[in-house]
């Protein structure tokens, strides 16, 4: 195991290996949200023709891109926050995360739609 | 907030012996299969941005490689560990594996950064 995870290793106590496993599965989890918001943001600049509004997919698509990059750090910070409060015995962190994704992304998408429909 | 995660339920006395939660082999199963799932991802992401380097050959077959061993990388590594992880419950040993976590999403990370720039530098 790496050193810079010594800290992580020597808190609390050893849990239940079910619980690291399931912690283990939500970062995997996580981390396929953020590679499809890459992807979508990939194959929007790649696929779709410019929008109405010049400069505006190259955003839309950049703005996508970096959403997926800071979801899949924070997606590691979650995990690590999560595994030493189970070893720790402590309640799991709030994932404030998911409701702001799931409107952002919406937003997004209606924000899209409506400019290629506007052409 | 959450409450903190109760014990795994034991079966309850007299009853079956399924009624209980499943055995940690089938969550290391489990865990193995979304590693699969992850990296497949991760690589398909790979492929489509390479579209983005369809002008430019040379940086696009770089990226395929490198895209390419970090999936197979992690993917190897995954085996092994789902292996281990099999002996290491039934030795009652800790089943913590920090570094492919923290090298998938610094590989997303950079995918998406990398993405970024190209998007940005056309």
């Amino acid at each position: 195991m790496p050193r810079w995870a010594d800290r992580l290793r020597e808190s609390g106590r050893e849990p239940d290996p079910r619980f690291t496993f399931a912690n283990e599965r939500t970062f995997l989890a996580w981390v396929r949200t953020a590679l499809a918001l890459v992807a979508a943001g990939v194959g929007l600049q790649a696929l779709v023709p410019a929008l109405a509004v010049p400069g505006l997919r190259e955003a839309v698509a950049v703005a996508l891109v970096l959403l997926g990059a800071a979801l899949s750090v924070g997606a590691f910070g979650r995990w690590w926050r999560a595994e030493r409060a189970i070893r720790e015995g402590r309640p799991l962190p709030p994932a404030t995360f998911a409701p702001v994704l799931a409107y952002g992304v919406g937003l997004l998408a209606v924000v899209v739609v409506v400019l290629l429909v506007a052409r | 907030m959450t409450s903190p995660p109760e014990p795994p339920a034991q079966a309850p006395p007299g009853g079956p012996a399924w009624a209980a939660d499943p055995p940690p082999g089938v969550q290391n199963e489990r865990t193995a299969l979304a590693w699969v799932r992850a990296c497949l991802a991760y690589l398909a992401c790979v492929l489509l941005a390479v579209r983005l380097l369809a002008a430019r050959p040379v940086p696009a077959v770089l990226v395929l490689a490198a895209g390419s061993a970090v999936a197979a990388g992690l993917l190897t590594g995954s085996r092994r560990r789902y292996r281990r992880r099999d002996r290491s419950l039934a030795a009652g040993a800790p089943v913590l594996a920090p570094a492919p976590v923290a090298v998938l999403a610094s590989a997303t990370a950079l995918l998406g950064l990398a993405a970024a720039a190209l998007i940005l530098l056309g």
